[in-house]
């Protein structure tokens, strides 16, 4: 037996199997975790976004715009309040997030009003903006969704760029709600410099109306059909955790009825009013009587002003109207 | 493994072999366009009312399938619209043979890729499984049985059409691995924290997402049972080179026997002929080239390896009707051999409908909710072939192998999981893909029900209270309502104020209109209960078939 056996052969052996020994343990040991009771511990690192940084801004106006078509009351209205170097200062990236959620043609009124964004696409442009991407998490099928909504050709044919909300575009972040905690949140948004909200006034069977503060759950992926159980609650979480840079609302038809998906054009009416504003509070404040509300009838506005989000108080505002 | 040609003939065949390749390359790279671009035409450069259809009907492939035709004509006593372009391959067959399985069909190329790249077999051992074996007849008998079973209204002979099993394999199988490769590679792409990393996953993926990825995630319930067949079908040849093309394809079989009076023959000089092997040791069809014995013309493919491989110029392929005695036309099959197989297709039928659950005879499964525009349960199975375009072609990923849900004959036909996916109500491409009409075509306002048109309806949603938010644990909610796509809606709640331990909740409660609801699922996939949904979807009140029907009021007159 001993025969077999050399020193050379032997140390040969040994210093072979001690290697792979103290690989496996090496890694054991750079990869060992002690098991812990209880539940793993979530750092709270709640990341509010504020698009408004460095900018001059007069949250208490708002400004609606009634003349011609879409596009011009776009522009007109933006030009009232300062126009769009107020908001967007040369070579920024500006993330537009119109409501893109469903697969509805723009007659239908389920989705934002494809001129209105194109029409921002422009402004932005010419205020020397460095890049604008259109995007949205979408209810219905994303693809189909941004052509139906005919935004992604207006979108192209302005200059910008859609992102789609692709998989990899997610992040797990923590909203540092009051009901909201963890959640993907859509990256291309919150790395952009400036938010515009672009939301389409509209009926919602439980929110009642959905406006500027709603669209905003169009930044989170994951499982938000949670979220309606505590709707008032999370939507003013999301216009906390996300303070956009100007919000446009397309009000040029309205969904009155059978929203948030809508289907029917007997449920649509033709309005012809773009608003602009600062504050989303105060644009869902006026918007919402478009669909026979009162801003008392919404609890999110509330909930908002109570966080110092936002002014619901009609009579507070200066409501400029053109046209 | 050709040695390298000398002489004039042989240069002609080596040449004649290499045109074979690349129709073979050739239509593989259709084949695969055909389904990677099974997708709905979206992007910027289409406007909102043009997103309806496909690019190019990516289903052609299925029309030139004599195989699929027969059985669909058989089974349904007519030829369906563009399915008669199969006549083509078939009489094509007549003076050719099996030259479609050699030069075209796109399973016979990837089965030829298997065997011959890097090959399972070399040398003497290739020889002998390149010999003419009985194995070889069991496809004229599963073509015969497949026939039987069409003849009694079944076309569940589809599962072993080649041009089905790879639109199936590829669809279920080999695209959701690659969507699940390029998904993770995308995320770790992102996630790497190099910003050059970043940016090309954002660029690639703006590019070939909307051709590699399905859009809803690539779940396919079922999807590795269906892919098994597929996958044995090619490790097969490691075995026995193109052994699917040989013993077990029934389109093969029938261009076999159509070849009968092929005009291309093979010639064999016995005088030159120095018994090297070259041609058994290339032969892929096993159709004993080898000059003594007696070529099989119903197992060659044309593929030209023996004629471009043989050193001596023993071989020709020539115009002739028939060579000598040197040559089998037809395979023995022996006449008891085809009775009892067309008597096992024939028994197959009664036997799978009444040995397990199935829509036919009234004994509805009420997860079998069919696509939209499908037949009657049984006119569906007397026209479905199984291909599985429709279950690529669904944008929502709402349409999956069924395993159990259509009873044993049922295997691998199309049923919507609304669990996984809805059927959206703008769309209407699995119908427009369907090459057998097993799904009509519609438009958007027949399952819209709009302009007067009676509406699809896939079944209906049934809320089960006991698991619904607002019904059983005075929790606010009502997303299927939200997401109901029908208008009017076919979800209404009633509002309530509920005490719950002495605090007053306002809730919402669902309720279904059967009388609207189309059966879309949209309810079911998104309730946030998230196993079992507290609202589902069953077939029943499908349209499609009167006998389920819900209300009194549903007249089946009035149904589509």
């Amino acid at each position: 037996m001993t025969d077999d056996w050399t020193r050379r052969a032997f140390l040969g052996r040994l210093a072979r199997s001690g290697a792979a020994a103290a690989l496996v343990s090496g890694a054991a040991a750079a990869l060992y975790e002690p098991s812990t009771l209880g539940p793993s511990p979530t750092p709270r690192l709640a990341q509010t976004r504020d698009f408004r940084q460095g900018l001059a801004l007069e949250p208490e106006r708002i400004v609606v715009a009634r003349v011609g078509t879409a596009a011009e009351s776009t522009r007109a209205a933006i030009e009232k309040l300062g126009g769009m170097s107020r908001f967007v200062r040369p070579g920024e990236v500006v993330a537009l997030k119109p409501n893109i959620g469903w697969d509805r043609t723009p007659a239908q009124a389920a989705n934002t009003n494809p001129e209105v964004v194109a029409t921002l696409i422009r402004l932005c442009a010419e205020a020397g903006a460095g890049k604008v991407i259109v995007t949205d998490v979408s209810c219905n099928e994303p693809r189909r969704a941004f052509t139906r909504s005919g935004i992604w050709q207006a979108t192209e044919a302005a200059g910008g760029i859609v992102m789609l909300p692709a998989e990899h575009r997610f992040r797990e972040q923590d909203i540092g709600g009051r009901i909201l905690g963890r959640m993907p949140v859509l990256t291309p948004v919150f790395a952009a410099d400036r938010l515009i909200n672009v939301p389409l006034a509209k009926h919602h069977s439980l929110s009642r109306f959905t406006g500027a503060m709603k669209n905003l759950y169009g930044v989170l992926g994951g499982r938000r059909n949670r979220l309606h159980q505590r709707i008032d609650e999370s939507i003013a979480d999301l216009a906390d955790f996300a303070r956009a840079t100007l919000t446009v609302m397309d009000a040029t038809r309205v969904l009155v009825r059978g929203g948030p998906q809508g289907g029917s054009l007997d449920d649509v009416v033709a309005v012809g009013e773009v608003i602009a504003g600062v504050d989303p509070v105060a644009i869902d404040a006026y918007s919402c009587r478009h669909i026979g509300l009162e801003p008392i009838d919404l609890p999110y506005l509330w909930l908002a002003a109570a966080r110092s989000i936002g002014q619901p108080d009609l009579a507070r505002l200066s409501i400029e109207e053109i046209g | 493994m050709s040695d390298a040609p000398n002489t004039s003939p042989l240069a002609k065949w080596v040449v004649l072999r290499w045109a074979r390749r690349a129709s073979q390359v050739l239509f593989l790279a259709l084949f695969l366009a055909c389904i990677f671009l099974t997708v709905a035409a979206t992007g910027g450069g289409f406007d909102p009312s043009s997103s309806q259809g496909l690019l190019f009907p990516t289903e052609v492939f299925l029309y030139f399938d004599p195989f699929a035709a027969l059985l669909v004509t058989l089974a349904t006593w007519s030829l369906h619209g563009a399915l008669a372009l199969s006549l083509i391959v078939l009489v094509s067959g007549l003076f050719l043979g099996r030259a479609f399985c050699g030069w075209v069909c796109p399973m016979g190329t990837l089965n030829h890729a298997c065997s011959e790249v890097s090959p399972g077999l070399k040398g003497s051992r290739r020889i002998r499984a390149n010999q003419t074996r009985p194995y070889q007849r069991i496809k004229y008998f599963i073509l015969a049985g497949a026939l039987a079973s069409a003849a009694l209204g079944s076309a569940v002979g589809g599962l072993l059409d080649p041009l089905c099993l790879l639109t199936r394999g590829l669809s279920l199988t080999i695209l959701p691995w690659l969507d699940y490769g390029t998904s993770n590679a995308l995320e770790a792409a992102t996630t790497s924290g190099s910003l050059a990393l970043q940016h090309a996953a954002d660029r690639a993926y703006d590019a070939v997402g909307g051709v590699l990825l399905y859009q809803r995630g690539a779940a396919i319930s079922g999807g590795f049972l269906a892919a098994l067949l597929f996958i044995a079908a090619l490790v097969g040849n490691r075995a026995i080179p193109r052994l699917w093309c040989r013993g077990v394809c029934p389109l093969g079989a029938l261009l076999g026997l159509f070849g009968r009076f092929g005009m291309l023959s093979l010639r064999q000089n016995e005088d030159r002929c120095t018994s090297c092997g070259q041609c058994d040791l290339s032969c892929s069809g096993a159709a004993s080239p080898r000059p003594g014995q007696k070529w099989q013309r119903a197992e060659c493919d044309l593929c030209l390896n023996c004629v471009a491989s043989c050193p001596e110029d023993a071989l020709t392929l020539g115009l002739a009707g028939r060579t000598s005695a040197h040559c089998v036309d037809t395979p023995d099959l022996g006449r008891r051999a085809i009775v009892a197989s067309v008597a096992t297709g024939a028994v197959l039928v009664p036997a799978l409908r009444t040995g397990s659950a199935s829509s036919i005879e009234g004994r509805p499964d009420p997860e079998c909710i069919r696509p939209p525009g499908a037949l009657t349960e049984e006119a569906f199975l007397s026209s479905c072939i199984r291909c599985g375009q429709c279950m690529k072609a669904c944008p929502n990923g709402a349409l999956h192998p069924a395993f159990h849900e259509a009873g044993l004959e049922g295997l691998w036909t199309p049923v919507l999981v609304p669990r996984l996916g809805y059927c959206e109500p703008s769309c209407t491409l699995c119908t427009q893909v369907c090459p057998t009409g097993a799904l009509r075509p519609l438009l958007e306002a027949h399952k819209t029900g709009k302009d007067g048109a009676p509406m699809v309806r896939l079944g209906t949603a049934f809320i089960e209270r006991g698991r619904c938010l607002p019904w059983a644990m005075g929790t606010p909610c009502i997303v299927c309502e939200e997401f109901c796509p029908v208008t009017p809606k076919a979800i209404t709640f009633e509002q309530i104020d509920q005490v719950v331990e002495g605090k007053t909740a306002a809730l919402s409660r669902p309720y279904v209109f059967p009388s609207r609801c189309n059966g879309c699922g949209a309810c079911e996939y998104v309730c946030p209960v998230h196993d079992r949904a507290a609202i589902r979807v069953s077939a029943s009140g499908q349209s499609r078939d009167p006998r389920s029907s819900l209300l009194l009021d549903d007249r089946p007159d009035k149904a589509l």
